[in-house]
């Protein structure tokens, strides 16, 4: 379903992401892993357009989007959350929803704010709201209009371990029915083992592991890459 | 992995959060009724020189309204509205004087020059970030100010133009219009309809969408949505209400000049539009017409300027949201419960 | 035409000045002061008046001086309660300031316009490379680049002028390095000012003084400071120069069009890098 091939990102002598290469397969949850600074927030901009990449290309459903504006990546079904809330402080909950729903042709919103519990808070303005719920609403704008490609950048951080293990079991169920293909990128790991189909461990903006997460876990370049070398 | 479980959706679901009652929308209609036909009664109640002021007030809160809407709705700051104010006067002046067009032709025609101007200038400017478009429009601004005293052959230069309307205009002799009795209806109307006007834009998708612009861009774009056309047409918009408001001036003074056109002009609306509020779509306006009675109560002070200033820096330190925020909280008005887009 | 470039010179090195104090108090403060013609302006006349008692020498020191305290006073008790604001506050509160500063020249002043005399010892014309050129321009010229020249050593080799070009860089870096913010801000806001107020005084023998030069000279800074890039001072010095050139080379060349090349410049540039020439930073 996604593809990326000698996926590359420089900025000056900063080498964020180089060479790398990913599949994602239709309807599993993959999993993008790795310690701070390793590129995988880069990987999401790159794949979602927010960010040109240096070298490579990025194929989705067989098709080379590399050089896709965003808009043309959100109508064909390419979505992402991001890693700072970025919702509309000043409009309603909502509001804001009813608007991307209305750019995306969701057809169920009350849908999806029922599924991750943003009922309770519809007519509050986002400024106003909690974090958790703030980042549920940037999590809801992404799931809107039933997107085949989801992006999700860190979608726990900051949350406690229970909301964080809710939201997880929400977009799993979400997903499930709609048959979505997800990329996450977590530090959680305990949600990273709960929803993961499949990981891939970036290292300094290359990839070093690939593979189940029971397989991937189990690699002692990964641990390395997590704990450093015992000397 | 575990399977969630189902919430039932307990609340109302997201249209009726966003639905404003019948009640409220009905108190806001009356409230504008209301407001309206009391405003017609002033040729009654004031001198004639009160009415001329009220009438030169309620221009000003046209073209303040104007760029209090676009601030309102967009974010977007322009200091170089008289641009679009003096062009449509300009080109009504000399539609009406020299190329002898009717007048109803000749006010179009500035209207419409006024929007073109905004269309263009917006199409250019519109993706420059933040405070830099601010301090373009006040380049812009200044550019048409230059033109407009160079062109001696068109404009007359810095000694302004006299515009002489005729035939009739509305049912009135169109050279009446420079005595306020008669411009007074006309003005109001014109007012208080794009008070209307601008209020129900704001309330429609495309006038929700810009709030979203205003507010996030980038997420509207990841959203799906384009934000450089919906932003042009704002500018658009706004701008042919400039241009409304040049055009009646020409028509009640008779007169246009650069000085119509020059920094001091925008400067002052916008300064009327941030005293209003500009939270609310009717403050602008309001802060206009409370300014310009400030203004005849000192009698033309030399220091007016200075009152300005000082009352500018005072609501914007203090009083964010300016005469209508005031009276929003002292009377619960100018809120409209249920739907809460847009600032206060 | 040699005369013309360093008439070109000369403006440019004004705006060069100006608009360094308007990006250095912008790369820190986020703040675009619209208040930075008036503060000119008030210079000017401040200027005029303290060298009509004493002498024009001493306006030269006291004038910038004066404003440094002003900028210090204006960020300590102004624009430090107010940072939590959005940037359209500011902006509305230093146009505010703005009328103010005019209605206090005017009340004054007067509204009739001054000339300012140049200091003796600099009145008359030079042999300049083979041009005949008035003395004081050349004076402004020098003391101009030496000034900017001055500030780029400054920002390049002191802490506060790294601090100040990180935060210009990315304003998230104020506040997470550990500087005083507030001490660094009072210093270069009071800076931003002083030039400002350096500019005035020098523009005083040059320009006739009135009660529109600050915001004459305002709109071409934000031209300058914003096609050469809002955060950038090197930019803006750069651009500041060119205009000047641009300027008054082109009312000799076309005299027509040359009122309109500052705003010709800035559409051009602006429709191919929306973010100036050397902008990074989106507001």
């Amino acid at each position: 379903m996604l593809e990326l091939r000698n996926l590359a990102f420089y900025y000056g002598a900063v080498h964020a992401v180089s060479d790398v290469n990913l599949t994602v397969q239709k309807g599993t949850v993959h999993g993008l892993i790795g310690p701070n600074g390793a590129g995988k927030s880069t990987c999401i901009d790159l794949v979602s357009g927010r960010k040109r990449p240096t070298a490579g290309t990025i194929r989705y459903d067989g098709n080379d989007i590399t050089t896709r504006s965003v808009r043309w990546r959100r109508h064909a079904g390419i979505s992402r959350s991001f890693q700072r809330i970025s919702v509309f402080p000043e409009l309603t909950v909502a509001d804001q929803l009813d608007l991307a729903a209305r750019s995306v042709g969701e057809r169920d919103l009350d849908l999806v704010v029922a599924r991750l519990g943003l009922d309770t808070c519809l007519g509050e303005r986002c400024k106003q709201i909690s974090y958790g719920q703030q980042r549920r609403v940037d999590i809801a704008l992404a799931l809107l209009g039933e997107p085949r490609l989801i992006l999700l950048d860190e979608p726990t951080a900051g949350l406690s371990r229970e909301e964080s293990l809710q939201l997880a079991d929400h977009l799993v169920a979400l997903v499930r029915e709609r048959q979505a293909t997800v990329l996450i990128v977590e530090h959680d790991m305990e949600v990273v083992f709960r929803v993961c189909d499949r990981l891939t461990v970036l290292q300094l903006g290359e990839v070093i592991a690939e593979g189940s997460p029971e397989e991937v876990r189990r690699q002692p370049r990964v641990i390395e890459a997590y704990l450093g070398r015992a000397s | 992995m575990t399977e969630a479980t189902i919430p039932q959706p307990l609340r109302p679901p997201v249209w009726r959060v966003l639905h404003t009652p019948g009640s409220a929308l009905t108190r806001v209609g009356v409230g504008w009724v209301v407001v309206t036909i009391a405003g017609f009664a002033a040729p009654y109640v004031l001198t004639a020189y009160h009415l001329q002021v009220a009438v030169q007030g309620a221009i000003l809160g046209l073209l303040a309204l104007s760029i209090g809407w676009l601030l309102r709705q967009t974010g977007l700051l322009s200091f170089g509205h008289a641009a679009f104010y003096g062009l449509a006067g300009y080109t009504a002046a000399l539609a009406a004087t020299r190329w002898e067009l009717s007048t109803p032709l000749a006010v179009a025609l500035g209207v419409a020059a006024g929007a073109l101007l905004a269309f263009i200038v917006g199409a250019l400017i519109v993706r420059v970030p933040g405070i830099a478009f601010a301090m373009l429009t006040l380049a812009i601004g200044q550019l048409i100010y230059v033109a407009s005293t160079r062109s001696r052959s068109l404009t007359n230069g810095f000694d302004g133009l006299v515009a002489s309307f005729r035939g009739s205009f509305l049912g009135q002799p169109a050279e009446s219009y420079t005595n306020a009795v008669t411009a007074w209806p006309l003005v109001w109307a014109v007012l208080t309809l794009a008070v209307a006007c601008l209020w129900w834009v704001s309330r429609t998708v495309f006038g929700r969408r810009l709030t979203a612009i205003r507010e996030n861009e980038e997420r509207v774009r990841f959203s799906g949505q384009g934000t450089f056309l919906p932003c042009v047409l704002a500018f658009t918009i706004s701008g042919a209400f400039a241009g409304a408001a040049g055009a009646l001036s020409v028509l009640s003074l008779g007169f246009v000049s650069p000085n119509d056109i020059y920094w001091t002009t925008s400067g002052v609306a916008l300064i009327m539009a941030v005293i209003g509020g500009i939270g609310s779509v009717a403050g602008p306006p309001i802060g206009a017409l409370a300014f310009v009675s400030l203004q005849a109560a000192l009698a033309d002070s030399e220091h007016y300027q200075v009152i300005i200033g000082i009352a500018l820096i005072v609501v914007v330190a203090i009083a964010p949201g300016g005469i209508t925020a005031l009276l929003a909280r002292a009377t619960g008005a100018f809120r409209l419960p249920g739907r809460r887009s847009g600032r206060a | 035409m040699g005369a013309q470039l360093l008439n070109g010179l000369a403006l440019g090195v004004l705006l060069l000045v100006l608009s360094s104090g308007l990006a250095l108090i912008f790369g820190l403060r986020g703040v675009v002061n619209f208040a930075h013609g008036a503060l000119y302006m008030l210079a000017a006349y401040v200027g005029l008046s303290i060298s009509v008692h004493t002498s024009f020498w001493f306006a030269l020191c006291a004038t910038p001086v004066c404003f440094a305290v002003l900028g210090v006073l204006l960020d300590r008790y102004g624009l430090r309660f107010l940072t939590s604001r959005g940037p359209l506050d500011l902006v509305l509160l230093t146009f505010g300031l703005t009328y103010v500063i005019t209605d206090i020249v005017q009340t004054i002043w007067g509204t009739q316009p001054r000339s300012f005399p140049a200091p003796s010892g600099l009145e008359g014309s030079l042999q300049f490379l083979g041009i005949s050129y008035p003395t004081y321009r050349l004076f402004l010229i020098g003391v101009g680049l030496l000034v900017g020249a001055a500030l780029i050593v400054w920002l390049r080799v002191s802490r506060t002028g790294l601090y100040v070009r990180a935060s210009s860089f990315d304003r998230t870096v104020a506040g997470v390095v550990g500087v005083d913010v507030d001490r660094v801000s009072a210093t270069v806001v009071g800076l931003g000012a002083a030039l400002a107020g350096l500019a005035g005084v020098l523009a005083g023998p040059y320009l006739s003084l009135s009660t529109s030069m600050g915001v004459d000279i305002l709109v071409l800074t934000f031209i300058v400071v914003v096609v050469g890039g809002l955060g950038s001072i090197g930019g803006a010095m750069i651009v500041a120069l060119v205009l000047g050139l641009l300027g008054t080379v082109g009312s000799v060349v076309t005299p027509e069009v040359a009122p309109y090349v500052p705003y010709l410049l800035m559409l051009f540039v602006l429709l191919f890098r929306p973010q100036g020439l050397a902008g990074r930073r989106t507001t």
